[in-house]
Protein backbone atom coordinates (compact mmCIF):
# COMPACT_ATOMS: atom_id res chain seq x y z
CA UNK A 1 0.00 0.00 0.00
CA UNK A 2 1.65 3.53 -1.06
CA UNK A 3 2.33 5.83 1.51
CA UNK A 4 -0.52 8.12 2.29
CA UNK A 5 -1.55 11.18 4.27
CA UNK A 6 -4.74 11.92 5.95
CA UNK A 7 -5.97 15.29 5.81
CA UNK A 8 -3.75 16.56 8.85
CA UNK A 9 -1.05 15.49 7.86
CA UNK A 10 -0.96 17.23 4.61
CA UNK A 11 -2.02 20.34 6.05
CA UNK A 12 1.14 20.06 8.18
CA UNK A 13 3.42 18.80 5.13
CA UNK A 14 1.73 22.16 2.71
CA UNK A 15 2.54 24.83 6.01
CA UNK A 16 6.14 23.60 6.96
CA UNK A 17 7.05 23.59 3.07
CA UNK A 18 5.22 27.20 3.04
CA UNK A 19 7.63 28.06 5.97
CA UNK A 20 10.76 27.01 4.16
CA UNK A 21 9.90 28.63 1.10
CA UNK A 22 9.01 31.82 2.20
CA UNK A 23 12.05 31.73 5.09
CA UNK A 24 9.56 31.91 8.14
CA UNK A 25 11.84 31.06 11.18
CA UNK A 26 14.99 30.89 9.08
CA UNK A 27 17.13 33.84 11.14
CA UNK A 28 19.48 34.05 8.03
CA UNK A 29 16.62 34.94 5.84
CA UNK A 30 15.69 37.96 8.07
CA UNK A 31 18.89 40.14 6.72
CA UNK A 32 21.19 40.51 4.58
CA UNK A 33 24.79 38.00 5.28
CA UNK A 34 26.83 40.97 5.99
CA UNK A 35 24.80 43.27 8.14
CA UNK A 36 25.68 44.19 10.99
CA UNK A 37 22.88 46.07 13.00
CA UNK A 38 23.98 45.38 16.63
CA UNK A 39 27.82 46.50 16.00
CA UNK A 40 26.72 49.29 13.78
CA UNK A 41 24.32 50.78 16.85
CA UNK A 42 27.48 50.52 19.18
CA UNK A 43 29.73 51.72 16.99
CA UNK A 44 28.07 54.36 16.73
CA UNK A 45 27.00 55.25 20.39
CA UNK A 46 30.92 54.66 21.36
CA UNK A 47 31.71 57.54 18.46
CA UNK A 48 29.10 59.68 19.84
CA UNK A 49 30.66 59.19 23.66
CA UNK A 50 34.03 60.36 21.65
CA UNK A 51 33.42 63.33 20.04
CA UNK A 52 32.23 64.61 23.42
CA UNK A 53 34.86 63.33 24.97
CA UNK A 54 36.91 65.58 22.44
CA UNK A 55 34.99 68.52 22.69
CA UNK A 56 35.92 68.37 26.75
CA UNK A 57 39.22 67.46 25.41
CA UNK A 58 39.19 71.15 23.34
CA UNK A 59 38.63 73.31 25.86
CA UNK A 60 40.68 72.39 28.68
CA UNK A 61 38.71 69.77 30.79
CA UNK A 62 40.99 66.29 30.27
CA UNK A 63 44.54 66.32 31.39
CA UNK A 64 47.22 64.61 29.98
CA UNK A 65 47.08 61.91 31.96
CA UNK A 66 43.50 61.63 31.70
CA UNK A 67 43.15 61.07 28.28
CA UNK A 68 45.99 58.75 28.20
CA UNK A 69 43.51 56.40 30.72
CA UNK A 70 40.31 57.10 28.72
CA UNK A 71 42.97 55.72 25.70
CA UNK A 72 43.21 53.03 27.20
CA UNK A 73 39.62 52.63 27.97
CA UNK A 74 38.93 53.50 24.09
CA UNK A 75 41.40 50.63 22.51
CA UNK A 76 39.49 48.24 24.54
CA UNK A 77 36.24 49.52 23.57
CA UNK A 78 37.07 49.86 19.69
CA UNK A 79 39.04 46.15 20.12
CA UNK A 80 35.58 44.99 21.85
CA UNK A 81 33.61 45.85 18.45
CA UNK A 82 35.62 44.63 16.09
CA UNK A 83 35.58 41.04 17.57
CA UNK A 84 31.38 41.40 17.71
CA UNK A 85 31.39 42.79 14.39
CA UNK A 86 33.48 39.12 13.43
CA UNK A 87 30.77 37.48 15.62
CA UNK A 88 27.95 38.86 13.55
CA UNK A 89 29.55 38.59 10.39
CA UNK A 90 29.59 34.88 10.71
CA UNK A 91 26.41 34.89 12.20
CA UNK A 92 27.31 33.27 15.47
CA UNK A 93 26.13 34.05 18.74
CA UNK A 94 27.05 37.62 19.97
CA UNK A 95 26.01 37.29 23.96
CA UNK A 96 29.65 37.37 25.24
CA UNK A 97 31.44 40.13 22.95
CA UNK A 98 28.30 42.37 23.52
CA UNK A 99 28.54 41.89 26.79
CA UNK A 100 31.91 42.63 26.46
CA UNK A 101 31.35 46.02 24.33
CA UNK A 102 29.25 47.09 26.69
CA UNK A 103 31.21 46.74 29.98
CA UNK A 104 34.11 48.49 27.94
CA UNK A 105 31.45 51.39 26.79
CA UNK A 106 30.42 51.61 30.04
CA UNK A 107 33.64 52.78 31.29
CA UNK A 108 34.15 55.48 28.80
CA UNK A 109 31.09 56.71 29.61
CA UNK A 110 31.74 56.59 33.36
CA UNK A 111 34.50 59.09 32.27
CA UNK A 112 32.45 61.08 29.91
CA UNK A 113 29.85 61.66 33.06
CA UNK A 114 33.23 62.57 35.28
CA UNK A 115 34.23 64.87 33.22
CA UNK A 116 30.62 66.67 32.19
CA UNK A 117 30.55 67.82 35.77
CA UNK A 118 33.54 69.74 36.01
CA UNK A 119 31.56 72.18 33.43
CA UNK B 1 17.84 49.43 19.97
CA UNK B 2 16.18 50.95 16.61
CA UNK B 3 18.92 52.76 14.87
CA UNK B 4 17.09 56.10 14.18
CA UNK B 5 15.99 56.08 17.89
CA UNK B 6 19.71 55.81 18.96
CA UNK B 7 20.59 58.19 16.70
CA UNK B 8 17.64 60.86 17.51
CA UNK B 9 18.62 60.14 21.24
CA UNK B 10 22.41 60.96 21.11
CA UNK B 11 21.84 63.40 18.07
CA UNK B 12 25.87 63.42 17.37
CA UNK B 13 25.93 60.92 14.55
CA UNK B 14 26.85 62.05 11.32
CA UNK B 15 24.48 63.34 8.65
CA UNK B 16 25.78 60.82 6.12
CA UNK B 17 25.36 58.11 8.87
CA UNK B 18 21.65 59.26 9.96
CA UNK B 19 20.45 59.78 6.23
CA UNK B 20 21.19 55.97 5.53
CA UNK B 21 20.34 54.50 8.82
CA UNK B 22 16.69 56.58 7.92
CA UNK B 23 16.68 55.28 4.87
CA UNK B 24 17.40 51.57 5.51
CA UNK B 25 14.73 51.96 8.05
CA UNK B 26 12.55 53.04 5.55
CA UNK B 27 12.92 49.73 3.64
CA UNK B 28 12.47 47.85 6.50
CA UNK B 29 8.63 49.69 7.36
CA UNK B 30 7.95 48.71 3.75
CA UNK B 31 8.80 45.41 4.20
CA UNK B 32 12.18 45.40 2.18
CA UNK B 33 14.97 43.12 3.00
CA UNK B 34 18.41 45.29 2.72
CA UNK B 35 20.76 44.62 -0.07
CA UNK B 36 23.95 43.20 0.70
CA UNK B 37 25.57 46.07 -1.63
CA UNK B 38 23.19 48.54 1.57
CA UNK B 39 24.67 46.32 4.67
CA UNK B 40 27.78 46.60 3.22
CA UNK B 41 27.87 50.16 2.57
CA UNK B 42 26.44 50.90 5.85
CA UNK B 43 28.61 48.89 7.57
CA UNK B 44 31.87 50.85 6.05
CA UNK B 45 30.50 54.15 6.91
CA UNK B 46 29.99 53.77 10.02
CA UNK B 47 33.51 52.33 10.91
CA UNK B 48 35.12 55.00 8.06
CA UNK B 49 32.75 57.59 11.15
CA UNK B 50 34.29 55.62 13.69
CA UNK B 51 37.85 55.94 12.14
CA UNK B 52 37.81 59.70 11.12
CA UNK B 53 36.35 60.55 15.18
CA UNK B 54 38.97 58.68 16.34
CA UNK B 55 42.10 60.35 14.80
CA UNK B 56 40.21 63.37 16.10
CA UNK B 57 40.40 62.33 19.41
CA UNK B 58 44.47 61.20 18.59
CA UNK B 59 45.02 64.95 17.55
CA UNK B 60 43.35 66.70 20.82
Amino acid sequence: MPFSLNKRGTLCVLLFSFCLSSGIGCATSKRASNDTPVTNDSRILYTSVLKELITYRQIGLISDAEKSQIESIRKEVAAALDIMEQAELNNTDITVSKANVTMWLDKLVAWRVKIQQRR
Amino acid sequence: MDPILLVALIGKASLEVMNMVQQLQQQHANGQKISEEQAEALRQLVKNNQKTIEAEWEKA
